[in-house]
């Protein structure tokens, strides 16, 4: 895993400031250098890998309690604390060409993911037919 | 009330020298921030190569990701008329 997704990932939050400083530390993937691999050299051929990338992250902490009632000997009056914490976050990340630079020149390779393209395609069918029968059965009536 | 940032842009990233070629990044970069929530969504959109002294930019173009979002669009469509279809019939 690269080192800066890993910092974020392995980290235990124990305070609000804490989380604050984690999801600061987030945005170090918003730079031009988190999308773009190191350089391959074979040769006289080098090759760079572009990727998209999406990262997102939630913290939340909360705390409450009573006062109680003065003087009172009920347990149900007592004064009574509470407090918890959670967080989420997901991350996706993408090829989406490889830069290849030869003495020749440069050319951009896209890469095309067929899985991705087949789920949204097969979910585009899905979706038309639904629309079709629903159209059929207002059309009957 | 903690502000709400946002930000939308292009950015260029540092040189990356490999061998006799000299490598400058360009994304585009969407970040939210709002609190202790955090969002960032950064994609490759060009690269400028400096190569025996020429410069060249080179866009980089994401097929699965235009024919994917095409894709989506058409199925929120259909989606629509078809829910469109089915409140008419129970309202009738």
């Amino acid at each position: 895993m690269d080192e800066k997704m890993e910092g974020i990932y392995t980290q235990a939050v124990k305070s609000t400031e804490q989380a604050a400083e984690l999801i600061g530390r987030l945005f170090r993937l918003a730079e031009p250098g988190a999308v773009f691999g190191a350089p391959i050299t074979q040769g006289e051929r080098t090759i760079i890998v572009a990727s998209e990338l999406s990262v997102g992250m939630g913290v939340g902490f909360g705390a409450g309690g009573t006062a109680g009632v003065e003087g009172a000997t009920d347990a149900a009056a007592a004064p009574g604390a509470g407090s918890g914490g959670g967080g989420g976050g997901f991350a996706m990340g993408r090829p989406v060409a490889a830069v290849v630079i030869e003495p020749a020149g440069v050319r951009v390779e896209p890469i095309v993911d067929p899985t991705k393209l087949g789920i949204a395609f097969f979910t585009t069918l899905g979706a038309m037919f639904l629309a079709w029968s629903q159209m059929r059965r207002a059309a009957r009536r | 009330m903690k502000q709400l940032d946002l930000q939308f842009g292009r950015r260029t990233g540092a040189p990356i020298a490999a061998g006799k070629v000299t490598i400058t990044p360009e994304s585009l970069v969407a970040s939210v921030r709002w609190s202790s929530f955090g969002y960032v969504w950064n994609w490759p959109v060009a690269v400028t190569v400096l190569q025996d002294g020429r410069s060249q930019r080179v866009s980089i173009a994401d097929v699965t990701g235009l024919v994917t979002g095409l894709l989506w669009l058409l199925t929120l469509v259909f989606g629509l008329v078809a829910a469109r279809q089915a409140l008419r019939r129970r309202l009738r």
